[in-house]
């Protein structure tokens, strides 16, 4: 009961008042007996001390007026003095209150995006790729959905066999996992086959154990043996006979491919250049470009994406792009090997780790200014040749 | 006539098994610990000093004994005294 008074007591604002009499009883029971509660009453043999619900103190007062008795608030408590206590801060109120909505607004962000991947696409490429589709941080989180993102990367991305996506809060969890697991090695004393992994021309076969069942220029199809895990022995005018062994090889299938739309950078800035910075931001699914002024024909832009906010050593969870616009004198135009190798880094990344470009050609073309598209015409080859599971 | 409707109401409390002070009124006393004491159907104080704190009811006195005493609650007809009880004693003199 006592709790419940005190609660009450103290939801609503109540005052500890003191009264100097010399028969406190008296107080009391006048105050009781008119239904105006009391509590944490003490008497300290000259002035009475309680807690009293601030409604009831005009009540208490007319009780009083005939004891000629006078009531001092000696403290206020509850809703009032946190009302007494804002009058005076609304300065602070304010940013309190600011806080309290910015945090709610806030929580209806993606603040933090973790990507766990194996080598093949890296958590750096998946990063960006989900960025340039507007998956970023403090992007909305009512926009995003798992299977949306999920079904995203398994068609971008080919070398994937699942993608595990889980929103959590304001954060966005993907685990990546590769296609082709890992190679199972079984124990070289096991006979086994060597298959095709697809449908391909065989361009190199070479055999280190078994037999082979096909040679270059064979078009086979996909689980077809490749090298067989037996080998004959005997004479050639006896009947042969064969012993099952474990089948080593290496199978090759080249492939032609051509890309023409790859954007390469022909131009580096040079260190330490002075450059224009344009940055790009994306508040609540918004973007906003805080443009500048300068000439197009006289410079050359590169952009750096998914950078994160920094104030001093902080780091927000706003990101942006920063375009970095240098003079085109500050600048150095790449050799032929350097652009090479731009190139081959970039249709490596499109056929994936487990190939070998054996022939790699290309033409630049001017896309815009000192810009320039790549048209490429590449050959490839591939390991098709996957052990089977061993024979019965 | 105060004996007769006593006896009906301890009757009537026994026959229906209620609480005895529920129709009578009698006061209810609970002491929890040391430190705390909780009477139920007073009918006011008649003492209030940091050391005793008397409560009339409709039996007897209800005279609590210690030290700081305090009345923690305090309603039409239930009182809650905190502090440091030394005794609880119920007094017959003078009662109704």
């Amino acid at each position: 009961m006592t709790d419940i008074f005190s609660l009450f007591d103290k939801i609503a604002s109540f005052n500890r008042v003191k009264i100097t009499t010399p028969h406190p009883e008296k107080i009391i029971n006048m105050l009781s007996a008119n239904g105006v509660h009391i509590s944490h009453a003490k008497y300290d043999g000259n002035s009475l001390h309680f807690n009293i619900i601030n409604h009831r103190l005009k009540k208490m007062n007319d009780i009083l007026m005939p004891f000629s008795d006078s009531a001092d608030i000696i403290e206020i408590y509850g809703t009032q003095k946190i009302i007494h206590f804002a009058k005076g801060k609304k300065v602070f109120l304010s940013v309190l209150a600011v806080c309290i909505l910015l945090s709610v607004y806030l929580s209806g962000f993606l603040w933090r995006m973790e990507i766990f991947s194996a080598t093949d696409p890296t958590a750096e490429e998946v990063k960006l790729f989900l960025y340039k589709n507007g998956i970023r941080q403090s992007c909305r989180l009512d926009t995003l959905s798992e299977k949306m993102i999920r079904v995203m990367l398994l068609k971008n991305f080919p070398a994937l066999g699942d993608a595990d996506v889980l929103l959590e809060g304001n954060r966005l969890i993907i685990t990546l996992s590769a296609k082709e697991s890992p190679i199972i090695v079984f124990d070289r004393t096991t006979p086994c086959d060597i298959a095709a992994t697809r449908d391909a021309v065989i361009s190199v076969i070479d055999v280190y154990s078994g037999t082979a069942c096909v040679k270059t220029g064979d078009s086979v199809k996909k689980g077809d043996i490749l090298i067989r895990g037996e080998i004959s022995y005997g004479y050639e005018q006896e009947p042969k006979s064969f012993r099952q062994v474990h089948a080593v090889g290496k199978v090759l299938s080249e492939s032609t491919v051509t890309f023409d739309d790859i954007e390469i950078d022909v131009y580096e800035p040079n260190k330490e250049s002075k450059y224009i910075s344009e940055k790009t931001f994306y508040p609540a699914g918004f973007s906003i470009t805080l443009r500048k002024k300068y000439d197009e024909k006289q410079n050359i832009a590169f952009t750096e994406y998914a950078k994160n906010v920094k104030i001093g050593v902080f780091e927000f969870p706003v990101l942006y792009d920063e375009k970095k616009i240098y003079n085109i004198n500050d600048c150095r135009k790449l050799n032929n090997t350097e652009i090479y190798d731009a190139i081959a880094k970039e249709v490596y990344s499109r056929l994936g780790p487990k190939t070998n470009i054996t022939n790699l050609e290309y033409t630049l073309s001017v896309n815009e200014q000192y810009r320039y598209t790549a048209n490429i015409k590449a050959i490839y080859s591939e390991n098709i040749a996957t052990e089977q599971s061993p024979m019965p | 006539m105060k004996n007769l409707v006593k006896k009906m109401s301890d009757r009537i409390n026994r026959g229906f098994k209620i609480e005895p002070n529920y129709l009578t009124k009698t006061a209810l006393t609970e002491v929890y610990g040391k430190s705390h004491v909780r009477v139920e159907n007073h009918l006011g104080i008649i003492k209030y000093t940091a050391d005793t704190i008397r409560l009339r009811t409709n039996e007897c006195i209800v005279e609590i004994v210690g030290r700081d005493l305090s009345l923690e609650g305090m309603l039409t007809d239930e009182a809650f005294i905190s502090g440091l009880i030394h005794s609880v004693n119920f007094i017959d003199e003078g009662c109704q």
